[in-house]
């Protein structure tokens, strides 16, 4: 190496030698790696959402489903047998005066028992009525039918609750309806 | 590496016990300055050096955890400045391809008077304007290993190349540089 190249490699030494990083500078780099712009990696969250989906669909396979929604309607202790005249299918025939004792059991959380006559007038409802009792698997109504005519007991079932019945069957029927209540019906024939 | 040989085995012991903004925290301090130089000189632009400077910091952060003690801590580092510095050289390169490049900046320095020694002051400035014409591997190779006292295996690691080619580049470069020096001011070195 010649002279000339010495002193130039000295020089080089020196280079920039003046030259200072900005104030903060420190202080930027650190605050820019606690805060990374980097996108995060969304596709983390993929498997934890399947696993999230697929616990929920478990649950709701294993959960336990509500019995079918049944009702039963008999006649009541005490009623005499009515000679002939037989019912039409599925119709009870009970004598006026007597009564009914309906039992509703399964379907869901909220359930009522509606009677109406000649599928007009309310006549009872249970909840509401007196002889109206809740043993959380059943539901029973016991009711004297004194005037003659025939009768409609439906029982509801609905996991929300049910409308109120405004006295009426069609429109109660329509609202309960609307209100995606399941519904079992049994006619009483009073005679 | 055998431990003892890296002058920066205490940030080396923080990156392995996982003190990654500590280790961070300390190469700043400590070699903060020198990349600094080192960027204003391959890039001469405050701004942008700046700018990479901070950069490189910010991905030694976060490659600390992959830093497999193969080379000296530092040649490390300037290995990422290093690239950091090509991309950013790269990029305004292709951002200013249709900017003319000044000719006024080849103009022959004033001649020193018979007999005056050329100063280092403006040696320093006549020596920045040839470095600039130098292509980046020569000019790299010379500031790395004078200005910032790389070997030239440290440069091997840097480069990826054996260090007899680096230092044959090194040997042809020199009076390249003092030739260009001495036309631009006319003076002998």
């Amino acid at each position: 190496m010649t002279g000339g190249d010495d002193r130039i490699t000295r020089a080089l030494a020196q280079l920039g030698a003046e030259h200072e990083p900005p104030a903060g500078w420190e202080d930027r780099v650190l605050a820019a790696i606690e805060d990374p712009p980097e996108r995060r990696r969304w596709w983390f969250a993929i498997p934890l959402a399947a696993m999230v989906v697929a616990a929920v669909l478990i649950v709701l396979h294993l959960a336990p489903k509500p019995d079918a929604l049944a009702l039963v309607v008999e006649r009541g202790p005490g009623a005499a047998r009515l000679r002939g005249g037989g019912a039409a299918a599925g119709r009870l025939v009970v004598a006026h005066g007597e009564s009914i004792h309906a039992v509703v059991r399964g379907g869901d959380r909220h359930r009522a028992i509606w009677v109406y006559r000649d599928g007009a007038d309310l006549v009872a409802r249970c909840p509401g009525a007196p002889a109206c009792r809740s043993s959380g698997e059943e539901l029973t109504l016991d009711l004297t039918l004194p005037i003659i005519g025939t009768y409609q007991v439906i029982a509801w079932s609905s996991q929300a609750a049910l409308p109120v019945p405004s006295g009426a069957y069609d429109p109660d029927v329509a609202a309960a309806t609307a209100a995606e209540a399941t519904q079992a019906l049994q006619v009483v024939e009073v005679q | 590496m055998v431990r003892g040989e890296d002058p920066d085995h205490d940030i080396v012991q923080l990156i392995h016990r996982g003190e990654l903004c500590a280790a961070l925290t300390s190469l700043m301090q400590r070699h903060g300055t020198a990349v600094y130089r080192y960027c204003r000189e391959e890039l001469h632009d405050r701004t942008l050096a700046d700018d990479v400077h901070q950069q490189i910091f910010i991905q030694a952060h976060r490659d600390l955890g992959r830093f497999g003690g193969r080379s000296t801590l530092r040649t490390w580092l300037f290995a990422i400045a290093r690239h950091r510095v090509l991309d950013a050289a790269k990029s305004r390169r292709r951002a200013q391809a249709h900017i003319e490049e000044d000719e006024a900046a080849d103009a022959v320095d004033p001649t020193p008077p018979p007999g005056e020694r050329l100063d280092d002051a403006r040696l320093q400035l006549a020596m920045i304007r040839c470095l600039h014409k130098l292509g980046e591997h020569a000019r790299g190779a010379l500031v790395l290993r004078y200005q910032q006292g790389l070997t030239f295996d440290d440069l091997a690691v840097i480069y990826g190349e054996k260090p007899g080619t680096l230092q044959a580049r090194v040997m042809r470069s020199l009076p390249a540089l003092r030739r260009c020096i001495e036309a631009r001011t006319g003076a002998r070195l």
